[in-house]
């Protein structure tokens, strides 16, 4: 056979197998519409999509073929697809900043008047999470479940070393006295310090603790440069590489390695359930995780502070991607997330905090009853949502990607001792201040609105150095209007 | 049928048969390149203009490459890149020496194969019984060392398809795969680099600590008086040679007199070393007491030396090395046989036969090196790095990716890949000026 007649045929085969292949596909031949929905992999989902059905089923909805796409939870992966007109139906974001980014990029359904009318608007879910979910007073997303980043504590780690449990409040310098003692009665003498106190702590929620944030009053300016900042850096290479309360990325990095890939949390886990780490930074969603590794006795502590307590606080979200084939049967999901068969289950797994503070104060879920070893737990969670808990900051003029990827840089360089803590603190502020600069410069609609708040910043700066209050209107940054408040220095 | 008629019609045939291919590079590779170069022109970001939001794009001219090359980060990134090239020459010569090893074929293969087989055997026993006494750590280290030894051995001597096959393994696995091999390898505390390096270091620390104390002063002095002996000798040495070199004849003395530069520089630069090396001595000596492995991926200093080792090893079974075994075929046997009747030995016959007959395929080498070279370390960054720490493995095509996608600013992020382009451009062209010129000389 000529070489031609050859190509001809392969081509009519390749032909042939594509059109097999077309209808042979799972969607030609699903009877249900396909919705994906971008998420976490494990068989709490897949309950979570039986239970799912199970509700349809129950509320005589038409079925939803719910199918959990494990692969492209990457936020960028989010945006590249996004923007290419394949995203998942179902949109994840565990930041409010984020979903303020894809909701920029015009990747998000507006959601406000289908979600009043559909049974899943804000009024469903606490208050507090609004500020994540909306956006300019629009419905963007549902919350998942809810997070505040406290610390967990394994009590049979501090009873093994004839440690008294940590107090649920800790100063900077009384976590570093426990801290101290307990590194020293963890590791043997004269050897390498393989046990840590802590596996990490936060610069954002000690520097709040100090009355700063990443952000001023309005908003417009960076103000890492500012000495307290300086202060937590220094605390945090002190308490890395001095005393070694914490693990150094290195550590953190062998501990990688130490085939602890009990949880998708990490190493962390593992080495807390070891006693290795005696407190771990997270939320409640590490229950489900920690559940894994054997009844741990527990207690939840606040961040160390530095006199004003504070956890950063925020809600894992789900929104409708804009380019979705089959909006109504994805929506069916969102109703889901609102109901109590969600909630029931999100209590039983351990996954979070469900979005309904109402549902967050069931017995179950406050003393789950296989477990009374986290009795307590998440009480302590559920209440430093409705006092402690403030959102990471978004800011109209950087994105929060840009600015978290310049201030770990500057932080990661100091703790590399590549630069003193005054010169990574002006790095950080220096960088972020000149990414705002960019925004308006690219973004001239932004301007006006900048010049106004600058012009305001100008005066509640006077005023305050008068130490006269100031209109609770005037603040935009959530966490100074939480910190003004408790300070007394709101009209 | 006349024949242009056939001609013709054979032109539409293989037309036909070389659309697809057309196709596909006009729509995929042509097109997305004018379309990122006007990008790189404008204001193009994601929050402004993509298939669900139709806002303006405008033309900023070069703005987005003035601001790109006033930006402090992005020299650093190009540094970055830069000191990851570095390891570009060592690479090349791993390649080449890796062709040489596995283009030589014994004579009696088995017969040569029998002493290795008899080596490994002896290895893995040893391995075993120290293993069985408790002393896991050494076995380790043994295994490594014989492997790589037995390897090296075993390329030389029996040079086989076999040993090809092993030494090309690299270049079939997923790069994502043997980055994350290579991060756990890494581990400054369980990874098997480490525990190979440790005991060495605990040997030197307690040798340097049971020194007199004076040892690195006198070290220091030696090496000094070393560099001198060094210097003198050599020169002497590329004096004689240059003396024998001697022509009449006007190319060829210019010529030798290059190549006696060319020497004489090379015993410079060696007699420098070593005197800058005995100057460092007394301070190894007063450090070397508590000498500690890297930790390779965390530490800021160590991160990028950390990837050029990695991108050393998958160098060694890479195409170059394919390229340079296809070459060492192609050396006319004639010449080989001619030199070794006249005397020349194996080192005198790859340095005046078989080097410059591997010239042409050295450049095409370089100059793809370069350019990958340029190109690269996204991967690597992404999968081990995330380009930290702060900063020290984030290459340009790393932060053309971030720019692009963590921050939506694509028109930037296009001015950044043609100014990558520009550099890789300009390197090519020099290379080609200058080093096409040495590969036919």
């Amino acid at each position: 056979m000529p070489i031609k007649g050859v190509l001809l045929l392969a081509f009519l085969g390749l032909t042939v197998a594509s059109f097999g292949l077309y209808f042979s596909r799972e969607h030609t031949v699903s009877g249900a519409p396909i919705v994906y929905m971008t998420g976490s992999p494990g068989p709490d989902g897949q309950e979570m999509v039986r239970r799912f059905r199970e509700w349809l089923a129950k509320e005589n909805l038409s079925d939803v073929d719910l199918r959990i796409d494990a692969s492209n939870s990457d936020p960028s992966k989010v945006v590249i697809q996004g923007i290419s007109g394949i995203g998942a139906d179902l949109i994840p974001s565990n930041l409010g900043p984020d979903l303020r980014y894809l909701k920029a990029m015009g990747l998000l359904t507006d959601l406000t008047d289908v979600a009043e009318h559909g049974g899943f608007g804000p009024k469903t879910f606490a208050s507090v999470a609004q500020v994540e979910t909306g956006i300019d007073g629009r419905q963007f997303a549902y919350p998942t479940l809810l997070y505040v980043l406290m610390n967990y504590a394994n009590l049979d780690t501090f009873a093994l070393l004839d440690l008294p449990p940590p107090p649920p409040q800790m100063s900077f310098d009384e976590f570093e006295a426990l801290g101290k003692q307990f590194v020293e009665k963890a590791n043997p003498p004269g050897q390498k310090r393989r046990r840590f106190f802590c596996n990490a702590v936060s610069p954002l929620t000690m520097r709040r603790s100090l009355g700063l944030d990443t952000f001023n009053e309005t908003l417009t300016q960076c103000t890492l440069d500012d000495p307290r900042n300086i202060r937590v850096l220094s605390l945090i290479h002190q308490w890395t590489y001095d005393v070694r309360l914490l693990p150094s990325a290195t550590d953190m990095a062998s501990f990688a390695s130490d085939g602890s890939t009990a949880s998708s949390f990490g190493p962390r886990l593992y080495q807390f359930a070891q006693g290795n780490i005696a407190i771990i930074a997270g939320g409640s969603y590490l229950t489900n995780s920690l559940r894994k590794l054997g009844n741990l006795r527990l207690a939840v502590l606040e961040p160390p502070n530095g006199g004003f307590p504070n956890a950063v606080f925020g809600a894992a979200m789900l929104a409708l991607y804009a380019g979705s084939p089959n909006p109504e049967a994805a929506m069916r999901y969102l109703r889901f997330l609102a109901s109590p068969e969600y909630s029931t289950q999100l209590i039983a797994s351990g996954q979070g905090i469900p979005a309904n503070l109402t549902m967050a104060r069931h017995p179950d879920f406050l003393h789950p009853p296989d477990h009374p070893n986290e009795w307590g737990c998440n009480e302590r969670f559920v209440d430093a949502i409705e006092t402690i808990g403030i959102p990471y900051t978004p800011s109209p003029f950087v994105l929060y990607s840009v600015y978290h990827r310049i201030s770990e840089e500057a932080f990661e360089r100091f703790m590399a001792d590549r630069c003193t803590a005054e010169e990574a603190a002006r790095r950080a502020a220096d960088g972020i201040n000149a990414e705002i600069a960019r925004t308006l410069e690219e973004q001239p609609e932004l301007k006006e609105r900048h010049e106004v708040l600058t012009a305001r910043q100008r005066e509640i700066d006077a005023r305050r150095s008068r130490g006269e209050k100031v209109p609770l209107a005037w603040i935009e940054n959530p966490f100074h209007r939480l910190y003004y408040q408790a300070q007394g220095w709101i009209e | 049928m006349k024949p242009s008629s056939v001609s013709f019609r054979a032109l539409v045939v293989g037309l036909a048969f070389l659309l697809p291919n057309i196709l596909g590079f006009l729509t995929f590779t042509l097109a997305p390149l004018f379309v990122s170069l006007a990008m790189a022109f404008t204001n193009w970001d994601l929050r402004l203009h993509n298939m669900f939001n139709g806002g303006e794009i405008k033309f900023v001219g070069l703005a987005n490459f003035q601001r790109l090359l006033t930006l402090p980060d992005f020299w650093q990134y190009f540094g970055n890149t830069l000191f990851l090239m570095l390891g570009i020459p060592f690479s090349i010569a791993a390649s080449l020496l890796t062709a040489l090893l596995l283009s030589h074929q014994p004579k009696s293969p088995r017969r040569q194969a029998i002493p290795i087989i008899l080596a490994g055997t002896g290895l893995s026993a040893g391995c075993g019984l120290l293993v069985a006494a408790g002393t896991a750590g050494s076995a380790f280290s043994l295994l490594i060392a014989g492997l790589f030894t037995l390897m090296f051995l075993g390329g030389a001597s029996v040079g086989t398809g076999f040993y090809r096959t092993i030494y090309y393994l690299p270049n079939f696995t997923a790069g994502v795969a043997t980055f994350l091999l290579w991060k756990k390898m890494y581990d400054p505390q369980t990874g098997p680099v480490n525990a190979a390096i440790q005991p060495a270091l605990d040997r030197i620390s307690a040798l340097v600590t049971s020194a007199p104390s004076h040892s690195g002063t006198t070290l220091s002095w030696l090496m000094a008086g070393m560099s001198a002996v060094i210097l003198f000798v050599g020169m002497r040495l590329v004096a004689a040679r240059h003396a024998f070199d001697r022509t009449d004849y006007r190319p060829h003395r210019h010529q030798a007199a290059k190549r006696s530069v060319w020497r004489a520089g090379f015993v410079l630069a060696i007699a420098a070393g070593v005197f800058l090396l005995s100057r460092e001595t007394p301070g190894f000596f007063a450090a070397a007491g508590g000498l500690k492995t890297p930790n390779w991926l965390t530490d800021y200093h160590w991160a990028k030396p950390a990837l050029m080792i990695m991108g050393f090893w998958a160098s060694i079974g890479s195409n170059n090395m394919l390229l340079y075994l296809a070459a060492l075929g192609n050396v006319p046997k004639e010449l080989q046989e001619a030199a070794s009747i006249d005397g020349a030995g194996p080192l005198q016959r790859f340095v005046s036969i078989t080097w410059p007959q591997l010239a042409p395929v050295t450049f095409f080498i370089i100059i793809m090196s370069v350019i990958s070279g340029l190109q690269g370390g996204f991967e690597m960054a992404r999968t081990m790095t995330q380009g930290g720490p702060g900063g020290a493995t984030t290459t340009l095509s790393y932060f053309v990716f971030s720019e692009g996608f963590t921050t939506g600013r694509l028109g930037y992020a296009s001015a950044i890949a043609w100014t990558l382009f520009a550099f890789v451009f300009a390197v090519t062209l020099l290379n080609w000026k200058f080093g096409n010129r040495a590969a036919n000389e």
